[in-house]
């Protein structure tokens, strides 16, 4: 298929006139009104469920007393979800054709009031496991609505998201 | 398209499309890629004998499980087509696999590339897909392989153990 359109465009210039009016029929005809794609701002849920899951894998990671692989399959988990935040983000501006927003603004909380009490413990493995398992299922449901590229981000998403919370995360198993 | 070649192709497996019409133009791309995973699942469970026949047994549970998905998956989306009235693609009578396979992580590693196949041939069904039906099955399937192959990934001590964008490159 791709090969066909610089066929049409040396036939263009050979035919002069007549397929520049060819072409301008081809024009107005991609500019008729298309379909209207479901809104963009369904992309938003998966994007700030990437950039929590992200943040809750690496505050898990920095746990005192982890395996060291889970430790280093948490790593992995963050830096994944960011991956997936930045393609949910790039699908974003391709539709809206505008720049999104900074990506850290919400997910740096202030550091408290001088003399406030110790920070909460890390999240638990168990949490990332719970949080990824809830994006994994969001970004699912949203694929049965969606079509084309964005329905098969969606769905890629849950997948890896679900091969992470029950495999990557959970050691053991068999081997060769 | 897939990394299996198959080596004697019947008659009947050459045509993956309906009859009628061409192969990827609007209402019949979703056919054709439906016909595409299921090639590769045919592939896919003949490259499982091989898994099966050189693994050792402390993954004979994940060699029935992954053959159990993907003879069951084949066979769903057999279905798929054949109530469209398309022509499903037909088993080739063997296949040249796309690696040596000499030894037990040999076998997992053909496997983890059996299934990252089929989360690719999966993802194109999705995107391909005009029903939400075929979606979900679709979303199915690429969540069984992502699983599977990262399941095989643990077993070779690979790493990462779940890739990012299974079926894409994002």
């Amino acid at each position: 298929m791709p090969s066909a359109v610089p066929v049409i465009n040396r036939r263009s210039v050979l035919a002069g006139g007549a397929a520049l009016a060819v072409l301008g029929v081809g024009v107005s005809a991609c500019s008729k009104p298309r379909p209207k794609p479901p809104p963009v701002e369904e992309l938003l849920t998966p994007l700030n469920e990437a950039r929590r899951d992200s943040a809750v894998a690496s505050a898990a990671a920095a746990a005192v007393g982890l395996a060291p692989q889970v430790a280093a399959a948490l790593t992995v988990v963050a830096a994944q979800r960011t991956a997936h935040a930045r393609a949910l983000s790039t699908e974003i501006s391709r539709v809206t054709n505008k720049l999104t927003p900074p990506t850290s603004e919400t997910t740096r909380s202030s550091p408290g009031p001088a003399g406030a009490a110790a920070p909460p413990p890390p999240p638990a493995v168990s949490d990332v496991i719970d949080t990824l398992r809830a994006s994994a299922e969001s970004a699912n449901r949203l694929v049965a609505t969606s079509s084309g590229y964005r329905a098969g981000l969606l769905a890629s998403i849950a997948a890896s998201c679900t091969a992470s919370y029950t495999v990557a995360l959970v050691p053991g198993g068999p081997s060769v | 398209m897939t990394s299996f070649e198959p080596i004697a192709p019947t008659p009947a497996a050459a045509p993956t499309q309906s009859p009628t019409g061409p192969a990827t133009t609007g209402k019949d791309a979703d056919n054709a890629a439906l016909s595409d995973a299921v090639a590769i699942e045919h592939s896919t469970i003949y490259g499982y004998g091989i898994v099966s026949a050189l693994s050792p047994p402390s993954v004979n549970d994940m060699v029935v499980e992954a053959l159990r998905q993907h003879r069951q998956r084949r066979d769903d989306a057999i279905a798929m087509l054949a109530a469209r009235q398309v022509n499903p693609p037909v088993a080739a009578a063997g296949y040249q696999l796309p690696m040596v396979v000499g030894n037990a992580a040999d076998t997992a590693r053909l496997a983890v590339r059996m299934e990252n196949d089929g989360a690719t041939a999966w993802r194109a069904v999705i995107e391909h897909a005009e029903t939400a039906e075929d979606r979900a099955f679709g979303a199915t399937a690429l969540t069984q392989s992502a699983v599977m192959a990262s399941r095989w990934n643990r077993v070779l001590n690979a790493w990462p153990i779940a890739t990012t964008f299974p079926g894409g490159n994002e």
